[in-house]
């Protein structure tokens, strides 16, 4: 009997053709994607899975229901905050800020005022 | 304000079908949704720029390319990207579009096709990235095609763990195993009635013969009660469950995995139908709160009709059925369809009637048990948004809360970005099984989701000026 191999694919898997290539801008960071990908794609397919630090307890969120109905993959986009990965194509010079950057950010503040 | 005569809340299967239905008799259709396209989850399209190769599209896909091609071609007019988020004096709509504009509307009879978001069971662990709603993976992989694991344990129960698993094992994704919490003793009773539609049965065949075939560890009557990580899932415990879905101690199994997929089932969206002054009841059988409603789709209110899953979880073809009657009662209340021999909805009565069968049996399969609420500890999670945790309930509880609405003020469970989609029916439950009070729901208040307040103000400034 012929054993099925099984691979371990992760990221973007080959499918169909997928829109032009684009460039956008993560926590600093120059990062591909492709026209027609969500944030929340982009940033998976990257490997990119905490997307923000939940505001009590700083605990890594990521994508959770995929469908704009639980906003845990909120991101900040172009300065607009709270903005739905999951819901939100990537476009080309796009800005976004996880919540990894904000923590990043406020840690420095936070070392600077002791 | 916009008077039109029939406004269709949703543009999924239901919502679609509902306007083809309406357009067809000839009244002015108007659709919202939230999203870029038309489809809503189930029929969603992969997106614009993409082009999939037709042999890769799914069943699902061309069902739904046949509905939407039927739809474009008629006199309907959709309004994407726009959020409904609230509903006034039973048939007036409140609207936020992309550009954060504010619409208001008003809906001479208003048919509302929202959908279901999926029921989700808190465990430890639950908030870190990694683990995911099954819809929320399939929707990646169908549509993004993107894996965003390197393997899958698959949890919950129903049949979208068995066809996601079946899609995850077709592009090539390492599953590791599936773990459902229902059992399937005494499951050959059902066999009869599950013949009555064929079609569908053998699909289903279909998905556990890609998963038996790819050596896919199938467990039943077995959940997950946690998992593990730092920073994100590095691994997850599992255990036997009983007839109640209690977990067995003892029978703990370990995997080690970067991505869960959680699924129990579908709640139906029935907020927008609370808002409009719909009776909402508790449906056992779905365990979900639902919009009552007659064959007719008609609901308490006049003018309201409600369709699909956010009637009552049953799938796309069910939604398809439901909607067509909906769109058919709304133009005929509007006086089209004056005379006509057959009812213009008469096959998609007699379809529902023969889909009620099948549709019994999938609810008796894999029904929710609460005895599975053991897992959640102290610590756990119970509103991801505002995190309240367990402990802070059952704090609220002993403080004298019996109703979910002053548990939500007490906690502010509930009161976060999600408006409460996901931690209502757990808060009921585990209300319930400490105080023996029955299944409550939380008062729904516009707006249903959230939007920025600096539209809201400028638009008042516009209007006193």
């Amino acid at each position: 009997m012929k054993t099925r191999k099984i691979r371990t694919l992760q990221g973007r898997i080959p499918k169909g053709e997928r829109g032009p290539k684009i460039q956008f801008e993560v926590d600093g960071k120059i990062h591909f994607s492709y026209r027609g990908e969500t944030v929340a794609a982009a940033l998976l397919a990257d490997g990119k899975q905490i997307f923000r630090l939940s505001p009590k307890k700083q605990e890594p969120r990521g994508l959770y229901c995929g469908m704009g109905s639980c906003f845990e993959c909120i991101v900040t986009i172009n300065g607009v905050p709270n903005v739905r990965a999951c819901m939100t194509p990537v476009e080309e010079g796009m800005r976004v800020e996880t919540g990894m950057k904000a923590r990043s950010k406020l840690q420095g503040k936070n070392d600077e005022t002791c | 304000m916009r008077h039109v005569e029939v406004i269709i809340v949703g543009a999924g299967p239901a919502g679609l079908s509902a306007a083809i239905a309406a357009a067809e008799a000839g009244a002015e259709v108007l659709v919202i949704d939230e999203y870029p396209q038309l489809g809503g989850q189930i029929y969603a399209q992969t997106p614009e720029a993409f082009c999939l190769d037709a042999a890769l599209a799914t069943s699902e896909q061309h069902q739904a390319e046949k509905l939407l091609k039927k739809a474009r071609s008629l006199a309907i007019e959709f309004l994407l990207e726009t959020i409904v988020w609230g509903i006034f004096d039973g048939r007036q709509l409140s609207t936020l579009t992309k550009s954060k504009t504010i619409g208001e509307f008003w809906a001479k009879t208003l048919i509302l096709a929202p959908g279901a978001y999926e029921r989700s069971v808190p465990f430890p662990g639950w908030t870190l990235p990694g683990v995911m709603t099954a819809g929320g993976l399939q929707k990646m992989l169908k549509l993004q095609w993107v894996l965003p694991g390197k393997s899958y344990l698959l949890v919950g129960t129903g049949p979208l763990q068995l066809v996601l698993a079946s899609q995850l094992i077709e592009n090539g994704a390492n599953v590791i195993g599936i773990a459902d919490a229902s059992s399937w003793r005494n499951s050959w009773k059902y066999i009869p009635r599950m013949l009555t539609e064929p079609k569908i049965l053998f699909q289903g065949l279909k998905y556990l013969f890609d998963i038996y075939k790819a050596r896919v560890p199938f467990l039943k009557s077995h959940a997950i009660i946690g998992v593990e990580g730092d920073g994100r899932v590095e691994g997850a415990i599992t255990s036997d469950v009983d007839e109640k879905w209690h977990p067995i101690s003892g029978t703990e199994r370990i995997w080690k995995v970067d991505t869960v997929c959680v699924g129990y089932g579908f709640v139906s969206s029935a907020e927008l139908a609370a808002l409009a002054g719909c009776r909402i009841i508790y449906e056992p059988t779905l365990n979900s709160w639902i919009p009552d409603h007659d064959g007719n789709m008609r609901t308490s209110v006049s003018s309201v009709y409600v369709a699909g899953d956010g009637a009552g979880s049953g799938g796309a073809v069910v939604a398809v059925h439901e909607g067509y009657i909906a769109g058919v009662n709304a133009a005929v209340e509007l006086g089209y369809y004056k005379e006509y021999k057959t009812h213009p909805a008469a096959s998609s009565y007699r379809r529902l009637q023969c889909l009620s069968k099948f549709r019994e049996v999938m609810d008796r399969l894999w029904a929710f048990k609460p005895g599975l609420y053991d897992i959640v500890k102290d610590d756990t999670l119970i509103c991801r948004c505002e995190e309240v945790t367990y402990g802070d309930v059952k704090e609220a509880i002993a403080d004298g809360a019996e109703h979910v609405n002053q548990l939500k003020a007490m906690t502010r469970a509930g009161m976060g970005l999600c408006q409460g989609r996901f931690c209502e029916v757990n808060i009921a439950y585990l209300l319930q099984a400490a105080t023996g009070v029955e299944l409550q729901k939380y008062t729904v208040r516009p707006p249903v989701k959230p939007l920025p307040i600096e539209h809201v103000i400028a638009e008042f400034e516009i209007k006193s000026s």
